[in-house]
C-alpha cells in the first residue's frame, strides 16, 4: 500500500488541476488519492513493445 | 499537462512527481518544450459537445 | 386472473397483438400504479403521463388497423434519466443538467419509440450514473421494492426498481461498471449489459466512453431478448458500434443449453474478494440447477479481480474527468458531493499511466478469450452481497469489496445479472452470466433456461401487489 500523500503535496495537485474542494472533503479525497496511486503502482508493469492498447484508432471507412 | 494557468507547477515538481532526473543543461530545454506543450494542451482545451466522442474506440470485432 | 403489473412483456405481447389487451388500458394502469406508489419508491423523477396516453392511443389505433409492429407494440417502458429524449428534460439526476432539453432522442430512445413503446418517464440514476447513493440532489434517491430501507444500486437504480416494483414492463439501463448488473441483482430481476458496440451509446450522457453501455432491465430474460432485437442496430453516429450481424435474439432462447460448457470464475467469489455464504449458495445450487439441464460445469481462472479493478478506474476516471473538466472547475457546486468527489480523481491519472491502462486491458481482452476457448460461458455472482441499507453504500472508491461486474466492462464481454433466489431476509440473490463477444443472445438463453427452470420469477415484492388491476 502507498503512502498516504502529504496534506502539502496534495493540495499542491489539486491546485494544479484547478479544482476547488470542499473543506469537509479533503480528507476523503486526500485517502481516495492513495488508492488511486497503488492502482497506478500495480499497472506501471513492464510490458514487451507488442502490447498495444486495446482501444485502436480507426479510419471512418468503417 | 492539465495545470491551472493561475497556479503553475513548477517544471522540477513535475519531474519529480514522474522520478525523472535531468542535468541543467536538459532542464534549460525542457523549460522551452513544456511552454511548448502547455500552449498546446490550452489550445484544445475549447468547449466540446458531449456527442464528441475519442476518435480511438474499443472494437472487439474483426471484419 | 393475471394482474396487468404481472405479465412479462412476452406475455403482454400476444395479448396486444390480438386486441384482447389494449395499449390504453395497459399504460393507464402503470400510469396510476406509478401515482400510488412512487411517492414511496422515488424511481421516476418525471413522469410522462399525457405524451403517454397519446403513445398509448396511436398504438392502439395502429394495432387495430393491423399495423402490428412487433412484441414491442403498445410496451410502456422507463428510460434512465441519462437517455436523451426529444424535447423532454435528460438531467442526468443532476442540477448541472437541470433545464438540458435534448434536440434529438438517443438512438435507443428513437429505436424503442419507432418499435412502437410507450415512454412513461425518465428514471432516476445516480447522478451522471457515478454519485450515488446521494441526497444532496434535486430528487431523491430510488429506494429499494423488495425493502423500502434498503438501497436498489446503482447507478440505474430508478430502472431496477420500477420494474422489480412492477411501474414499468422494460426499462433502459446503462453499466460502466456495473450499473445495470447492480440494481438488477439488487432489485431481483434480469439486466443485460450487452456486448460494447452492440447497442447504440449515441445520446447517452457520457460517463466513460469506452467502458460505458447501454441496456434493457426486465422482469425476465425473455423480455431482455425481446428489447435486445429492436436494440441491436449498428450506429454510425456511435464511432464504437459494431457492424456485426444481428442475432435473432427471440429465436436463440427456443435452442437448448444441453451440451453447453459453463466455466465458474470460483476464485472471484472464494479468494479474490469476501462473497456472503448465501451468495455463494445461490451460485452453487444454480450451477446444480444447470448440470441438470445438461451443461457441463468447470472451474476457470482469470487474472486476479483487482487487475480488473485497476484498469477500470484509471480509465474510467480519466475519460469521466476529460468531459466533466470544465464544468468541475467553473460550478463545482452544482454537482452533488459523491459525483464531484469521483470524477474528480480523474486529475490525479498521469496520461502514460492511462495508456498503460489501456494496454493492461489488451492483455485482459486476450486472456478472457483464451479462456473462452474452453467454455460456452462464465458464471460468477453479481454482487458480493444482498443490498445493504440505503446511505451504507462507500463514499469513495474501495479495493475491500472488489467488483465483480466492472471486469467485464474492461473486456467488453456480454454479460447478464439474474435472480438466484432469496435470502433469510428476503431480499435477491444473484448471478452473473458472460459470454463471449456479441454471443449475447447465447447469454440469454443461458438466463432464460434458468428462469423457467426455477421459480424465482413467480415471486414479486408484496407491498406493491395493490391496485391489482386484472388481465383477462
Amino acid at each position: 500500500m502507498s503512502e498516504t500523500i502529504s496534506v502539502e503535496a496534495f493540495r499542491l495537485l489539486l491546485d494544479r488541476a484547478g479544482i476547488r474542494v470542499k473543506p469537509e472533503s479533503f480528507e476523503d479525497m486526500r485517502n481516495a488519492y492513495t488508492l488511486l496511486q497503488a492502482m497506478r503502482e500495480r499497472v506501471r508493469t513492464s510490458r514487451g513493445y507488442d502490447a498495444e492498447p486495446a482501444h485502436i484508432f480507426t479510419p471512418a471507412d468503417r | 499537462m492539465t495545470d491551472n494557468s493561475d497556479k503553475p507547477l513548477p517544471i522540477e515538481a513535475k519531474l519529480a512527481e514522474y522520478g525523472l532526473k535531468v542535468g541543467p543543461e536538459t532542464l534549460a530545454a525542457l523549460k522551452g518544450a513544456v511552454t511548448d506543450l502547455e500552449t498546446a494542451a490550452r489550445s484544445i482545451r475549447v468547449k466540446r459537445s458531449y456527442l464528441q466522442e475519442p476518435a480511438h474506440t474499443l472494437r472487439l470485432w474483426t471484419k | 386472473m393475471t394482474a396487468l403489473y404481472d405479465l412479462t412483456i412476452a406475455e403482454a405481447a400476444p395479448l396486444l397483438k390480438a386486441k384482447t389487451l389494449s395499449p390504453v388500458e395497459l399504460t393507464a394502469a402503470y400510469l396510476s400504479r406509478i401515482e400510488a406508489f412512487d411517492g414511496q419508491l422515488n424511481a421516476y423523477i418525471r413522469v410522462l403521463p399525457e405524451q403517454a396516453m397519446a403513445a398509448a392511443r396511436k398504438a392502439e389505433a395502429e394495432i387495430m388497423k393491423g399495423g402490428y409492429k412487433g412484441p414491442l407494440h403498445g410496451v410502456p417502458i422507463g428510460l434512465k434519466d441519462i437517455y436523451n429524449t426529444r424535447g423532454i428534460p435528460t438531467t442526468g439526476h443532476s442540477a448541472l443538467y437541470r433545464d438540458h432539453v435534448p434536440e434529438e432522442d438517443a438512438t435507443t430512445t428513437r429505436l424503442l419509440a419507432e418499435a412502437g413503446t410507450i415512454l412513461l418517464g425518465k428514471l432516476s440514476t445516480w447522478e451522471f450514473a457515478i454519485g450515488g447513493t446521494s441526497f444532496d440532489l434535486p430528487w431523491p434517491p430510488a429506494r429499494n421494492p423488495w425493502n423500502l430501507a434498503h438501497d436498489p444500486a446503482g447507478s440505474s437504480s430508478g430502472a431496477g426498481a420500477a420494474i422489480a416494483a412492477g411501474l414499468a414492463m422494460g426499462s433502459m439501463g446503462t453499466d460502466t461498471g456495473g450499473s445495470i448488473r447492480g440494481p438488477a441483482a439488487w432489485c431481483g430481476i434480469a439486466g443485460l449489459k450487452p456486448t460494447y458496440g452492440l447497442v447504440s451509446r449515441r445520446g447517452i450522457l457520457p460517463l466513460s466512453f469506452s467502458l460505458d453501455h447501454g441496456g434493457p432491465m426486465c422482469w425476465t430474460s425473455e423480455d431482455c431478448a425481446l428489447m435486445m432485437d429492436v436494440l441491436a442496430q449498428h450506429d454510425p453516429l456511435d464511432p464504437g458500434s459494431a457492424d456485426v450481424a444481428k442475432p435473432d435474439f427471440r429465436g436463440s432462447l427456443q435452442k437448448d443449453v444441453k451440451g453447453l460448457r459453463i466455466g465458474v470464475v470460483r476464485h472471484f467469489f472464494e479468494t479474490d474478494a469476501e462473497s456472503d455464504p448465501e451468495i455463494k449458495a445461490g451460485i452453487e445450487a444454480a450451477l446444480t440447477t444447470f448440470r441438470d439441464l445438461g451443461c457441463e460445469v468447470i472451474d476457470v481462472t482469470l487474472s486476479p479481480l483487482s487487475a480488473y479493478g485497476d484498469v477500470a478506474a484509471l480509465i474510467s476516471r480519466s475519460e469521466a474527468f476529460a468531459f466533466h473538466e470544465e464544468t468541475l472547475k467553473a460550478t463545482p457546486e452544482l454537482y452533488g458531493e459523491l459525483a464531484r468527489q469521483r470524477i474528480m480523481m480523474g486529475a490525479f491519472v498521469r496520461a502514460c499511466d492511462y495508456v498503460n491502462a489501456l494496454r493492461e486491458r489488451g492483455r485482459l481482452i486476450a486472456e478472457i478469450a483464451t479462456v473462452f476457448e474452453a467454455v460456452d460461458a462464465l458464471i460468477c455472482p453479481t454482487m458480493p452481497g444482498v443490498a445493504p441499507k440505503l446511505g451504507e453504500l462507500g463514499n469513495m472508491m474501495s479495493r475491500s469489496r472488489p467488483s465483480f461486474t466492472r471486469v467485464f466492462n474492461v473486456t467488453g464481454s456480454p454479460a447478464l445479472s439474474v435472480c438466484t433466489g432469496f435470502s433469510a431476509a428476503g431480499l435477491p440473490l444473484n448471478m452473473q452470466i458472460v459470454g463471449r463477444p456479441f454471443q449475447d443472445d447465447l447469454v440469454l438463453r443461458v438466463g432464460s433456461a434458468f428462469e423457467k427452470a426455477t421459480s424465482f420469477r413467480d415471486r414479486r415484492p408484496a407491498q406493491w401487489a395493490q391496485p391489482a388491476l386484472a388481465a383477462e
